[in-house]
């Protein structure tokens, strides 16, 4: 693969998500964009509100009513074959009423079933400012990371016992 | 307030006063972006005449044959309007990209039938920049925190917080304004040298039925030292601050606590931030000044206050009494 066939393969769902204007949406609807979803512990009791304002990403107001042991959105990524990749990460912007942390990961699934999370060092740190973040990984120094998966996914981890007013302003894959 | 537009035509007017170059920047940008129905420039007495770029087309060039200050070149300016939103800015700032998504987001206001008064939205300041960050003014983003504005890209916040956004930077060129709303109400700039936006920054708040407020970033504000720049003047020009503070604490006589208590903080912080650049000679004759201010055009906001801010209420005495 190219280096812009990766890249394009890794951002397609959030350029569509740039690009597109969706209103607020409520709680039932849990697909953002094909490739973009929020996933819950189904044991968890949440209001979810959410948009993609023009020439943004996301933005998304939760209320917890019952805590669970996860919350959060994945980005589908088009990237069956770590090979070659000397570093994948990623570029944020954010916003949060109120700070908060955020975890991020690359979920890869793995043949017969099941997936293995690799999760990015630092934590994002959300807050009333916008401000930026980035962070990567390198693929060789992570040998649980499957350098072949079926399906990959990246996962921003949301808190899960308190809600949140969260804007994801920009967020933008690299794999160089 | 009915808008039954389903665009935005949006006006930009410039008052600039020798600077060429950053009125060409400028004007290339605004061109660039395409969001503006027109463009007037303000040329306030440029020791060379200002001159348009030859494709000029929707641009206006208005002339002061003596500098006049920059509040009655934008009056002149907001006169010659014939777009129903106008955006002031100054030649020596930066529009940013997120312009024209929020003008786009302004104009889904209009098409689902909510009309607005002005938009207040977020700015970028070079001493920020100069931090190697990005955005407002520490204090600012205090006040849009506060208010619990940081997030969503376009809201209607609730009357009862447009007292804490009053008192973030009185700056023209960070709101875009219905341009019936300002000719209705008589609200346009003072026409001191300085603090000339304080008139119409807090008048448009008090007059506003309906205030947007949008997180996206449209400006970016170049705070320059440099010499001939109005900010930086600091000899008795700086005693007409009162002039503007005067207007708007009499258009105040009816407003609520909320009000009084966020327009007297403004007040006493900005003539405290006065007091710190004007020369020393003059900094005795600024504090009887404003004593003469507080006891005139405030005299009885100290005993409004007492219930709800009694510290602020004291601290509004002793400076009435030239001391605090």
């Amino acid at each position: 693969m190219t280096q812009t066939q990766i890249r394009d393969g890794l951002n397609g769902t959030l350029h569509d998500l740039r690009e597109r204007q969706i209103d607020m949406h409520q709680d039932e609807d849990r697909q953002v964009v094909p490739g973009a979803f929020f996933h819950k512990d189904p044991d968890a009791e949440m209001l979810l509100h959410w948009s993609s304002p023009r020439g943004r990403i996301l933005e998304l107001q939760s209320e917890v009513k019952l805590p669970g042991s996860w919350f959060g959105l994945h980005l589908g990524l088009d990237l069956p074959d770590l090979a070659n990749i000397g570093f994948l990460g990623f570029a944020a912007r954010t916003a949060a009423a109120q700070p908060v942390t955020i975890r991020a990961c690359i979920r890869s699934g793995i043949e017969g079933g099941g997936f293995h999370d690799c999760f990015f060092d630092r934590h994002i740190l959300a807050q009333p400012e916008e401000s930026d973040y980035m962070a990567m990984i390198a693929p060789s120094r992570r040998p649980l990371l499957p350098q072949q998966a079926p399906w990959r996914e990246f996962v921003l981890f949301l808190p899960t016992t308190h809600g949140v007013h969260l804007a994801i302003c920009d967020l933008r894959f690299f794999a160089i | 307030m009915a808008n039954s537009a389903a665009v935005l035509d949006l006006a930009l007017v410039i008052p600039t006063w020798n600077d060429a170059e950053g009125l060409s920047r400028l004007l290339r940008q605004a061109a660039d972006m395409g969001c503006f129905a027109e463009v007037i420039v303000v040329d306030d007495g440029s020791d060379i005449p200002i001159r348009l770029p030859t494709d000029a087309a929707g641009m206006k060039l208005l002339r002061h044959d003596r500098p006049r200050g920059p509040g009655v070149a934008r009056n002149n300016g907001l006169a010659a309007v014939s777009a129903p939103y106008v955006l002031f800015f100054d030649a020596d700032d930066l529009l940013t990209a997120e312009l024209p998504d929020l003008v786009a987001d302004l104009a889904d206001e209009l098409r689902a039938g909510r009309g607005f008064d002005f938009c207040l939205f977020r700015h970028a300041d070079s001493r920020v920049t100069a931090e190697e960050r990005w955005g407002q003014p520490i204090w600012d983003e205090d006040l849009w925190q506060q208010a619990g504005l940081s997030v969503a890209i376009l809201q209607a916040p609730p009357a009862e917080v447009w007292p804490v956004l009053a008192r973030t930077a009185n700056y023209p060129w960070n709101k875009i304004y219905r341009t019936a709303f300002l000719q209705d109400n008589g609200i346009g700039l003072g026409e001191t040298l300085v603090h000339e936006d304080v008139v119409l920054h807090w008048l448009g708040f008090l007059a506003a039925e309906r205030v947007l407020v949008s997180t996206r970033t449209c400006a970016w504000h170049r705070v320059s030292r440099q010499s001939g720049r109005l900010t930086n003047l600091c000899g008795p020009e700086r005693l007409q601050i009162f002039t503007p503070l005067e207007q708007v604490a009499t258009a105040m006589a009816a407003a609520n606590l909320a009000w009084l208590q966020a327009f007297a903080i403004f007040a006493l912080g900005l003539v405290d931030w006065n007091a710190s650049i004007i020369v020393p000679p003059l900094r005795i004759r600024l504090r009887a000044r404003e004593a003469d201010f507080l006891r005139t055009a405030m005299a009885d906001w100290p005993r409004r206050l007492e219930s709800t801010d009694p510290a602020l209420a004291r601290h509004l005495t002793d400076r009435m009494k030239g001391v605090g």
